[in-house]
C-alpha cells in the first residue's frame, strides 16, 4: 500500500507538517508557560513590596496590634494561602497563622537558602530568585516571594534598631499565593494552542490531500483506465483532460495504439489476400 | 529533457547484469530499507535514558560544574531546536527529490543526543522533552521513509530484472529442443 503514489506523496508532507507543527506548538506553549510565570512572578513581588512599604509606617510607630491586623486582613484573602514576616534571626513575629508566631524557621528551608547557602547570607536577590514554588500542608500549590525588609535610617533613628552600616536587614516578609489562577490560565493556554494545532494540521493536510487528489491522483487514475481501454481496442474512449503533462501521455498512448492498430488491420489484410 | 537523460543513464547503471548480482542488490537494498528502524530504535532508547536519567546532570560536582561554565540560556537552546528541525526536514524532503541511497539518520542522533544533553545540562529537560522526542521522531521517521521508498524502487527494479533473466532461462532449453 505504501508503494502507490497517493501514499508516496500524501505521507513525507504529512508526517513533516504534522511533527513540526506540534514541536512548533510544544516551544511556544513552553515560551508562552515561563512568560506567565515570569510575569505572575513579577507581579507578585510588586505586590510583596508593597505590603512592606504600607506596613512601614506601622512598623515605624512600633505599632504591633495595627501590624497584626493588616497581617490577618491580607491573608484572609481567597488567593493569599499565607503571609508572615520574620526577624533577622528567623523568627515569625507576624502571621495570618497566629499559630506560627513565635516559631523559628529552618534557615535550609526553600525560601530561605537562596540567602542562606554560604558563610555569608546574601541581603540583595534579583526578582526571580526570591519566588519559590511548593505544595504547602493543606494540598495547595503555592508560588511563594519571599522579600527583604531593608533597615533605613528612619528605622535606626527610632532607636529600635542599630545603624543601617552594621545592619542591612531587618527581616524578610514571605507571602504564598494559589496557583490555581495561574494553572486555569495555562490549561486554557494549552487548549487553545491544542484546538488551533489541530486546526492547522486538518487545513493543511487536509489541503495538500485534496490538491493531490484533484491534480495529480485522479487524473493518473483516469490516465490507468484510459490506457487500459486504448490497449484493449477502445479507441472512443474518454481522455483524461487539463493537465499537460497527462495530455502528452494521452497523445503518445493514442498515437502508439493507433500505430498498432493499423499494422493489426494490415497483417489481417495480407493473411486474407494470400487465403484468396 | 536533460533531466530525463540523466534518470535513464541513472537507471542504466543501477541495472545488475546478472541474477547473482540482482539477487544481492535486493539482499543488500532490504537490509539498507531497514536502517531506519534500527535509527528510530536508538533513538527511542535514547530518549528513555534520557527520560530517566536527564536529571543526574545536575547532580554533578559543584567544581565540575564550575569548569564547564553556565549552561546556554533555554529559550535560545529552544529556538536553535526549532531552526535544526526546520532545517533537517527542509533536508530530507530536498534529497527525497534526488537519488541519495544512504542513510543519514545517525548524524540526526548525535544532534538529538546534543539537545538532551544541554538541555538536562541547564536542567530544563522535563519541560523540554517532549519537544525533543517529537523533533526526533519526526526527522528520523521522515528520513526512514525516504530511505525505505528510495531501495524499494530499487529492489522492486531488480525484482523485474530477476523475473527477465527467469523467462530468459526458461527460453533458453525449450528452444535448443
Amino acid at each position: 500500500m505504501l508503494n502507490r503514489f497517493a501514499a508516496k506523496a500524501i505521507v513525507p508532507i504529512t508526517l513533516a507538517v504534522t511533527g513540526f507543527v506540534i514541536l512548533g506548538c510544544l516551544l511556544l506553549h513552553s515560551f508562552n508557560k515561563n512568560d506567565l510565570i515570569s510575569d505572575t512572578i513579577r507581579h507578585e513581588a510588586g505586590l510583596a513590596d508593597t505590603i512592606v512599604k504600607s506596613t512601614r509606617y506601622a512598623m515605624l510607630k512600633t505599632d504591633r496590634e495595627m501590624l497584626q491586623q493588616a497581617i490577618l486582613d491580607i491573608g484572609s484573602q481567597e488567593e493569599v494561602e499565607h503571609v508572615r514576616i520574620f526577624n533577622k534571626k528567623g523568627i515569625v513575629m507576624f502571621s495570618s497563622d497566629p499559630d506560627e508566631i513565635d516559631q523559628a524557621v529552618d534557615k535550609q528551608t526553600a525560601g530561605c537558602n537562596a540567602c542562606h547557602n554560604g558563610p555569608e547570607p546574601a541581603t540583595r536577590l534579583g526578582t526571580m530568585d526570591q519566588a519559590r514554588r511548593f505544595t504547602n500542608g493543606h494540598g495547595s500549590d503555592v508560588l511563594a516571594i519571599t522579600t527583604p525588609i531593608y533597615n533605613e535610617a528612619s528605622c535606626a533613628a527610632a532607636s529600635c534598631h542599630r545603624p543601617v552600616k552594621e545592619n542591612k536587614l531587618l527581616g524578610t516578609l514571605d507571602i504564598g499565593f494559589s496557583t490555581a489562577p495561574l494553572r486555569a490560565s495555562l490549561t486554557q493556554l494549552r487548549v487553545r494552542l491544542i484546538v488551533f494545532c489541530t486546526m492547522v494540521l486538518f487545513l493543511t493536510v487536509g489541503g495538500v490531500c485534496a490538491l493531490l487528489r484533484r491534480n495529480v491522483l485522479l487524473p493518473i487514475r483516469q490516465l490507468v483506465t484510459f490506457a487500459e481501454g486504448v490497449s484493449r481496442g477502445r479507441m472512443d474512449m474518454k481522455a483524461p483532460e487539463g493537465i499537460e503533462e497527462i495530455n502528452e501521455v494521452v497523445g503518445v498512448l493514442l498515437h502508439q495504439a493507433t500505430e498498432l492498430q493499423r499494422l493489426r488491420t494490415g497483417q489481417k489484410k495480407n493473411r486474407e489476400n494470400r487465403q484468396d | 529533457m536533460h533531466w530525463k537523460r540523466h534518470i535513464d543513464e541513472q537507471a542504466e547503471q543501477t541495472l545488475s547484469r546478472s541474477p547473482e548480482e540482482a539477487e544481492a542488490r535486493i539482499r543488500s537494498y532490504s537490509a539498507r530499507a531497514r536502517m531506519g528502524q534500527w535509527g528510530l530504535f536508538a533513538f527511542l532508547v535514547l530518549s528513555m535514558v534520557a527520560f530517566r536519567f536527564g536529571s543526574l546532570f545536575f547532580l554533578l560536582p559543584e567544581d565540575l560544574r564550575t569548569i564547564l561554565g553556565p549552561a546556554p540560556p533555554v529559550r535560545l537552546m529552544s529556538i536553535a531546536l526549532a531552526v535544526y528541525a526546520f532545517s533537517a526536514l527542509i533536508y530530507i524532503l530536498a534529497r527525497m527529490m534526488g537519488e541519495d541511497r544512504n542513510y543519514h539518520g545517525w548524524a540526526q542522533l548525535f544532534y538529538l543526543a546534543g539537545f538532551y544533553i544541554f538541555f538536562s545540562y541547564a536542567n530544563s529537560l522535563h519541560e523540554n522533552f517532549w519537544a525533543i522526542l517529537v523533533a526526533g521522531l519526526t526527522i528520523l521517521g521522515l528520513e526512514h521513509f525516504r530511505l525505505w521508498s528510495q531501495c524499494q524502487e530499487v529492489i522492486r527494479r531488480e525484482r523485474q530484472i530477476l523475473a527477465k533473466f527467469d523467462r530468459s532461462s526458461r527460453k533458453l532449453p525449450s528452444e535448443g529442443d
